[in-house]
This record gives structure tokens, sequence and C-alpha cells, in this order.
């Protein structure tokens, strides 16, 4: 697994990590069951405070992604995760957020969902 | 004579060592860095710039011819020899003379970057590979694992030393010469009995701690040629982790085989001596080409890494030298300076090792001075 981080931009490093990891879960690079890095040395490899990298994987294990081995450290959970209410809430609420800034970008529905769709198919191959 | 002769030849030994790392310590320095600052390459051209190297050049140059020929010729002189001061005063006079040529050259750089600060901003982005995590830890697992044996015998010769005390006589060895014969012996004590495990079991510790340590530290990986500076990375710790250790191992043979000496009042085996000599040559010669082929002034010399770590950051950096990050929890980075690395002063374990260091250093400056050790 890459992780890529910008430390010029406005979004917070943890917000970046949570993102980055996400993605790569989605896309096969880091596979279920597989174990993350400490928290510790990922802290120390990349520069940041141990409590940035914390936060990161204690939002990942509240969300369903990880969980937290005692030996193995964070582990992947397998796919797909189990769907919590509340963040299927805020799921879309963060869609209903996208579709506004599309819809005012004025892009078509055909081509949204069109791009969804891809994005979905994608993920799909990667996981296999 | 004789004596004046090594004396002559070991102090122009350190002299010229101190010399030569002092003054060519820019060249094999990270090549983003110049004189301490963060700076980007291109600027290594700038006629201004260069002339700072030339100034700082010819003035430690001056400083190290100056110093060492007042010292010889007092030494020769005086025939003074056997006064420590001799050896430690220039010695100190030097180092801060080397330092304060730096600091020129350092404020100098520090005052061409903030005339051209746009051009040397440092990157903003920084790649984690997690693979190379993983095989950087199970490299570090390795070499935690090889330092056992060195210390479960270095404990057992303790205990073996001790289990013997009692029936040791009242004279023993301290010093031998380079056949290995004892020709000083000193009154049995636990002091002088146990001095060399005490001394191997620190040292060998302390290089224990520092291979880890290199271990941990950050290898910044250049995106655009990654595999390769993956391998050369790896490589560049191997071959480092592998000098400390061979070292280690010799130091452990030296110090066995003196104890080994006192506790059966025996001469010290010429095999042992030449062992003691052999490995670290091995050891350095084996870093230095570690450092040359792997090391991040010349892995890096088709293009130096385009990533970012804190380190980076001038405002982290004292005097371009000690590095002051508490947000920062790696425990050593590489030196902006010079070759290795250096510790983040802003860390506790930072400090901890750095106290324990310091007083190292000033336990072997002292020591000397209050006892005639021989």
């Amino acid at each position: 697994m890459l992780i890529e981080l910008d430390f010029n931009s406005q979004k917070p490093i943890y917000e970046q990590l949570y993102e980055q990891i996400i993605l790569s879960i989605a896309k096969g690079t880091l596979k279920e069951g597989e174990s993350l890095p400490a928290v510790r040395t990922l802290a120390e490899e990349i520069g940041i405070n141990l409590h940035t990298v914390n936060k990161t994987y204690n939002l990942l294990k509240d969300e369903g992604y990880l969980s937290i081995d005692r030996r193995k450290g964070a582990i992947v959970n397998s796919l797909p995760i189990t769907l919590k209410t509340e963040y299927e809430k805020e799921l879309f609420a963060h869609l209903e957020l996208l579709v506004a800034k599309a819809y005012l970008l004025g892009l078509k529905q055909d081509y949204f969902t069109n791009i969804c769709r891809q994005y979905f198919e994608h993920f799909k191959e990667d996981l296999k | 004579m004789n004596e004046l002769l090594i004396i002559n030849s070991v102090l122009l030994f350190i002299f010229v060592s101190f010399y030569l790392s002092f003054t060519f310590s820019q060249e094999l320095s990270r090549r983003d860095t110049f004189y301490g600052i963060y700076l980007e390459e291109q600027f290594k051209c700038n006629p201004v710039l260069k002339n700072i190297s030339k100034r700082f050049k010819f003035e430690s140059t001056l400083i190290f011819l100056i110093t060492s020929l007042i010292t010889i010729v007092y030494i020769n002189i005086q025939k003074a020899a056997h006064n420590p001061l001799v050896i430690i005063l220039p010695m100190i006079i030097q180092l801060i003379s080397y330092f304060s040529v730096y600091i020129k050259a350092f404020k100098k750089v520090k005052a061409f970057k903030s005339v051209h600060q746009a051009a040397s901003k440092p990157h903003s982005k920084t790649v984690i590979d997690t693979e190379f995590i993983n095989e950087k830890n199970s490299l570090k697992k390795l070499f935690m694992y090889l330092y056992i044996t060195p210390l479960l015998v270095t404990v057992g010769l303790m205990l073996y030393t001790f289990y013997n005390y009692s029936s040791l006589p009242n004279k023993i060895p301290t010093h031998w010469n380079y056949l290995g014969q004892a020709d000083t012996w000193s009154v049995k004590s636990y002091g002088s009995v146990f001095f060399p495990s005490i001394m191997q079991l620190c040292i060998l510790i302390l290089l224990a701690v520092v291979t880890i340590g290199t271990f941990t530290s950050r290898i910044k990986l250049n995106t655009n040629t990654l595999e390769k500076s993956k391998s050369n990375a790896l490589k560049y710790l191997r071959g480092i982790a592998l000098s400390i250790y061979l070292i280690a191992l010799s130091l452990v043979v030296t110090f066995c085989s003196i104890t080994l000496a006192v506790l059966h009042g025996t001469n010290v085996s010429s095999l042992y001596t030449f062992t003691s000599l052999l490995g670290p040559i091995i050891g350095v010669v084996l870093m230095l080409y570690t450092f040359i082929k792997y090391g991040d002034g010349s892995a890096s010399k088709n293009k130096s890494s385009n990533t970012y770590s804190p380190e980076d950051d001038d405002k982290y950096w004292l005097w371009g030298f000690i590095y002051k990050n508490p947000n920062d929890p790696a425990v050593m980075v590489q030196k902006r300076y010079g070759l290795g690395w250096t510790l983040n002063i802003g860390n506790k374990s930072g400090k901890v090792i750095l106290i324990i260091l310091l007083l190292f250093i000033l336990g072997s400056l002292v020591m000397p001075l209050f006892f005639n050790y021989p």
C-alpha cells in the first residue's frame, strides 16, 4: 500500500490518511485480514504525532473498516464490512452534498451516474 | 624518546581526522542541504555559494595548520608527552574554532536563502510505502536477534568473573603490550576486575540501540524510481547495521580476551589482538563503502528525494545540526551536515539518549585527568 499525504493541503493529515486507507482497501492494495503498520511505526515514518495516526485508526475502527487486535495491531475487516445505520445516514449525507455540487456545476445526471457506476465496477474488479 | 614519537603520531592522526571530517562534511551530506540549510540542488552552482564553501575550506585549513603546528612544536620542545592537558586542550580549541567557522558559513547560506527563498521550498507531499516499512521491520528484528548472542556471552562472562573473583590473586594485569604480554598490574578490586566487562556491556548496548535506531529512522524514497530507491535503501541499512555488528563482535572478542587474561593470569592471545584490530577496520571500510555507494549523498546521484518529511523544514533545526521537533516521534533523523543520523531532542527518548551520550563523553574526557589510567 502506498500512502500519499500533502502537508500543504487544507485537509488535516488524519483525514488524508483516513481517505488513503479506505481507497487502498477498495483498490485491493490493502487486503482483508492484512495488518496495518503499528501506530508508532507509521507516525515515525511520516513524522507526525502519534495521536494523529491513532485518531485515524480509531475512526476507521468505529466505522467498521478495521478491528484492533492486541497482538497483530490494526487489521482490515472482512469485506464487505457490516454497515451500521448511523454511518449509512452519514454516507448519504456526503452523497447528497456531492450530487448538489455536481448539479450546481451543471453536470448531466447520466454522466454523473455513469461515473459512479464505473467506480463501482473498478473496485469490484480490484477486489476479486 | 619513543613515547614522544607515539604521542606525536597519535596527535597528528587525531588532528588530521578532525580536519578531514570537518572540512569535507558538506561533500558527504544530503544533497538537498548546504551547510545545514535546506536548499535545492540547482543553487549549488551559484557563485555566491561556491565562494562560501571556498572560504570555509580555507579557514578550516588555516585552523588545522596553525593549531597542529603550535601543539607539536610545544610538545617536542617541552617534552610534555605525559601531560594529558596537552592532548585535550588543542582538541577543544580546534573543535571550537571549526564550529565557529561552520556557523559563519551556515549564517551566510541562511542569508542567501532569505533572498532566494521562493525557489527553495521543500516538497509538500510525502509517500509512505507499507511494504517497505514491513521489510525494514523484519530486518530490524533480525538484527535484534543477532545482538542476543553477544549480550548473553557478555552477561555470562560477568557471572563467570563473579564466580571466580575470590580465587583471583591480589595483583592482576590491567595492560598488555602489542604482543599480548602483561606489562602493568593493579591491585585486585571489583572495579579493576569488572572494568572491561562493564565497558563491553555498555558499548554493546549502545551499538544495539544505534542499530535499532537506524532501522527506525525515516528513509525518504524517490517516487519516480520507487523500486530502485527501495532496494537501495534496504542495502544501505543492511550494510550499516552489518558493519556496526562486525565492530560489536570484535569488541566482544577483545574485551572477553582481556577479562579471561585477568581471570587466568595469562597473556592475551595474539589472535585476539589481531581480531581486535581487523574487525573494526573491516567494519569501518564496509560502513564507508555503504555510505558512499548507497548513502543519501550518492544513492540519489540521479535525483534527490522528491518527498517531504518534517526534517526538511529549517524551523526545526538549530544551527543546521540540532534537530528539535516535539511533534515528530522519530528519535533519530538523517543529519543535515555530514554522514549519518542525529537525535531529535524535542523527543523524550531523544533527550534521554542525549544525556547518556553526554555523560559518556564527559566521563571519557575527565577520566584521564583524574586517573593516570595506563
